[in-house]
């Protein structure tokens, strides 16, 4: 089997010295070569050797640099000869390598700088594109010493690239497949999981500690992990300090990507091992064997070289003009908002990109992305966005991630496509931004939302009425912002600890304090507090589209009002787990309301809306009704506050599924008269968040019936949620 | 160092692995673990008195482990400490193995 041969080959090759390629015989750097393959790109371990390719279009020469691991200097140095060289593409097999062992780079040189695009530099040891696997950074926070300083920038090689062994035993792995209006996404990072002394996991804050808290997720009926950033980032890059503490801060979120092929390191408990792409690989094994799919969250619109002043660690010291977007004069077009933006509409980097998403779909079976700033990619070469972003589509298109979940992030740095405006080639969902704005403004009582929380509560039908409802990812928070529970607790934002002298982050978050800035022990506040995050999740997984739950908020995780957290690697960000015990309560309604939207097909339509009813299959309402105070009658004015949604939706065995969904944001309670149901069908109270736990929510199959079967009084700021069954 | 030691016990043959199990040592056990499983051996392996295991170690344990499947060949090991345990465990091939506390325990389950 192959798998076997992988592995013994090159070992084999390095004790018995083979001789140089009996072609050529030909020996470079003291080593036996032969011609390259040129193709794939990066690494390969092949009969004998490892075959070397790397791309860059305007280098002069390249030379491959070998290391021994962790040592600090090269046993060999072997430059391309020119006919190892096809066009832009560099390959060579070096003969005889233990793998184990070894550790590369890259040297290019080619006209420097002041040429205005390029910024080749011999001294420099660079990255491969490709690798995936680098070294160097396996313990989170710290540098190796052998690292450049600004002083001395050529010094030493950081982020040393390596091939780690690709025989994980995958057994009998499948993908969930989870069909899309069936998912629940819960977005988290691996180390802030678990890494609090709290999470007591054997391996805090790594993919190992992660798997450990897998049971957690499926108990809270979770079926899809969102990982924020796992491929390798350097969280040293971040200059700043807390000016309180004087304390380093990180680039903890890890949105500046190092090695796009290559798991972090850092994230493993093993990555001092070298084994993170096992460890990883376990983890989304040991998720798929727990129901859940593996999302990875991805960023290619910049890289973590930064602007001009930025380190050269790959991309940049291979082939800049190729690699980044580049103004007139040379300079890098900061589109991202992060220094430099990555050009993904020259053909190479779309292949890239393409290379890099079936690499983690084939080789670690994720079973989708969210593209952050997806909106960078869909521009063309002059920065203006093209009508047919040929990256989408290819992305859209491609058989290797066929059944991959593809997420649009909607940030365009310059706002280029709003949701709903990314062409989506019936592929594409999309992080729904106008959910989570009127969301936001519908629940702390603006006057005027409620009318469009009804357009976002069944799927955004004008955003994407022809994709369906799949297509909306809708959210209250995301890593992006105060959590739920700052969200009811502060007006503004409190980064202050972030260094930029609270500048940072988003200053318009359509947040409301419930009455006080900050913590608060005014029982009142308190309890609306409650209220108004129980308000938010009832709308968050009643409506059509697919829920998306940030990690700690089903316990009201609290980032003291910091709401641009990407720099705080400490308590602030990181997973209480004590919480699961004082917040108990709220854990269980999150449970329960997960539950019940699993229990309820009239939740999880895949198709909008229409507003009729099928007669011909003898349905008893239409497929949504709006309600007011009197059913069938729902005020459309400016100054409501009130949204009462009926849904229907026959079960799999052709039974009536009927939910009743009455938002009241307005601060007076309402007298509300119900939709008649037909004998003998009553209705059922699933969840109330006036009434005090645990009778807030129930278990599906366990609603009281309502004493009343035609009124129901909603609390002030209250949702009811209601469902129809035989009494 | 010579880090194997052979002995057969009946049926199956003992491999006592010493010192560190990494990128310099591994291929020689590596070879000789594959010479004892293509005839169909059953192996023991004493992993009790290694000081260290690198990543390349571990590998030359789950090739092993493959060169069993589809061979007839038998493995286990034997006096693994908690941390080599846990660094299974955490990769994800901990559960392909048979792991016993003494080589004795070993012998008799690999006897059966």
């Amino acid at each position: 089997m192959s798998v076997l041969d992988d592995e013994a080959r090159p070992v084999q090759a390095a004790e018995e010295q083979t001789c140089a390629d009996p072609d050529t015989g030909r020996y470079i750097g003291g080593l036996p070569v032969a011609p390259g393959r040129g193709h794939p790109f990066g690494a390969t371990v092949v009969d004998g050797g490892v075959d070397f390719c790397v791309y860059s279009g305007r280098a002069a020469a390249v030379t491959l640099v070998l290391y021994r691991r962790g040592e600090p200097e090269p046993f060999a140095e072997l430059p391309f000869p020119e006919d190892f060289r096809s066009g832009g593409v560099f390959a060579m097999t070096v003969l005889g390598l233990d793998v184990e062992d070894l550790e590369y780079g890259y040297r290019a040189a080619g006209p420097a700088w002041p040429e205005p695009c390029d910024r080749f530099d011999e001294r420099l040891v660079l990255s491969d594109p490709y690798a995936r696997a680098l070294s160097g950074g396996e313990c989170w926070g710290e540098r190796p010493a052998a690292v450049g300083s600004p002083a001395r920038p050529t010094a030493g090689y950081r982020h040393r690239a390596f091939v780690p062994p690709e025989d994980f035993d995958w057994e009998d792995d499948r993908p969930p497949r989870i069909p899309d209006t069936d998912l629940v996404i819960y977005e988290a990072h691996v180390r802030g999981f678990t890494q609090h002394p709290s999470a007591g996991v054997h391996h805090p804050g790594t993919f190992a500690g992660m798997v450990q808290k897998l049971p957690y997720l499926q108990e809270l009926g979770i079926n899809c992990i969102e990982l924020m950033p796992v491929f390798e980032y350097d969280e040293c890059g971040n200059p700043r300090r807390d000016p309180a503490t004087g304390a380093r801060l990180h680039d903890y979120w890890g949105y500046n990507t190092v090695g796009f092929f290559a798991p972090k390191a850092a994230l493993a408990a093993t990555g001092r091992l070298g084994m993170q792409s096992d460890e990883f690989r376990n983890l989304v094994k040991q998720a798929h064997r727990a129901g859940i799919a593996v999302i990875l969250d991805v960023v290619f619109s910049h890289t973590a070289e930064g602007g001009e002043q930025g380190p050269t660690i790959s991309f940049r010291g291979l082939d800049n003009a190729a690699y980044y977007m580049l103004g007139a004069d040379g300079s890098h077009l900061n589109h991202s908002g992060f220094g430099n933006t990555l050009n993904c509409n020259d053909p190479m980097v779309r292949g890239f990109v393409l290379d890099c998403l079936r690499h983690w779909a084939a080789h670690y079976h994720v079973d989708g992305f969210r593209l952050d700033l997806a909106g960078v990619l869909g521009r063309g070469p002059n920065g203006h966005p093209p009508a047919d972003p040929p990256l989408l589509e290819t992305i859209a298109r491609d058989p290797v991630l066929r059944d991959c979940k593809l997420i649009a992030g909607f940030w365009g740095a310059a706002g280029l496509y709003p949701p709903g405006g990314l062409p989506d080639y019936c592929r594409w969902s999309e992080w729904n931004g106008r959910y989570r704005d009127t969301a936001r403004r519908f629940l702390r009582g603006d006057e005027g939302a409620a009318r469009d929380m009804a357009t976002r509560f069944v799927g955004s039908p004008d955003l994407y009425g022809e994709r369906g409802t799949a297509a909306s990812v809708n959210f209250v928070t995301s890593h992006d912002g105060f959590t739920l529970h700052d969200l009811v607790s502060y007006e503004h934002k409190r980064n202050e600890a972030n260094g930029e002298h609270g500048l940072d982050g988003e200053s318009r978050n359509l947040s409301w304090n419930c009455g006080a800035e900050g913590p608060s022990d005014d029982p009142q506040v308190v309890a609306l507090r409650r209220r108004q995050m129980r308000n938010a999740l009832l709308v968050l997984f009643t409506a059509h589209g697919v829920p998306m739950l940030t990690a700690g908020d089903e316990v009201g995780r609290t980032q003291r009002g910091n709401n641009n957290a990407y720099c705080q690697d400490g308590e602030l960000s990181w997973f209480d787990w004590s919480l699961l015990d004082q917040e108990a309560d709220l854990l269980r309604f999150v449970r329960r309301a997960v539950a019940f939207r699993r229990a309820h097909p009239a939740l999880r339509r895949p198709v909008h809306t229409t507003g009729q009813a099928n007669g011909t299959r003898g349905d008893l309402f239409p497929d949504v009704s709006w309600h007011g105070t009197v059913p069938w009658r729902p005020d459309w004015s400016h100054h409501n506050r009130l949204l009462a949604v009926m849904l229907y939706d026959r079960t799999a065995k052709g039974g009536h599924d009927c939910v009743y969904v009455a938002m009241n944001s307005y601060w007076e309670r309402l007298e509300l008269k119900l939709p008649a149901l037909p004998h003998p069908l009553s209705w059922h109270l699933f969840a109330d968040t006036a009434a005090k736990p645990p009778h807030d929510a129930y278990e599906p199959g366990e609603e009281p019936p309502l004493p009343d079967r035609a009124r129901l009084t909603v609390g002030p700021r209250s949702t009811v949620v209601l469902t129809a069954r035989r009494f | 160092m010579d880090i194997v030691h052979e002995t057969t016990a009946g049926q199956v043959v003992v491999l006592e692995l010493e010192g560190e199990l990494d990128c310099s040592t591994a291929p020689a056990v590596r070879r000789r673990v594959a010479q004892l499983l293509a005839r169909g051996d059953r192996l023991l392996l004493d992993v009790s008195a290694l000081t260290g295991v690198s990543g390349a170690g571990l590998r030359t344990l789950l090739l092993a482990y493959r060169r069993t499947v589809g061979s007839g060949g038998r493995v286990a090991l034997a006096g693994v400490s908690a941390d080599h345990a846990e660094i299974m465990l955490t990769t994800g091939f901990r559960h392909f193995f048979d792991c016993f506390e003494t080589v004795a325990d070993g012998l008799s389950a690999l006897a059966a």
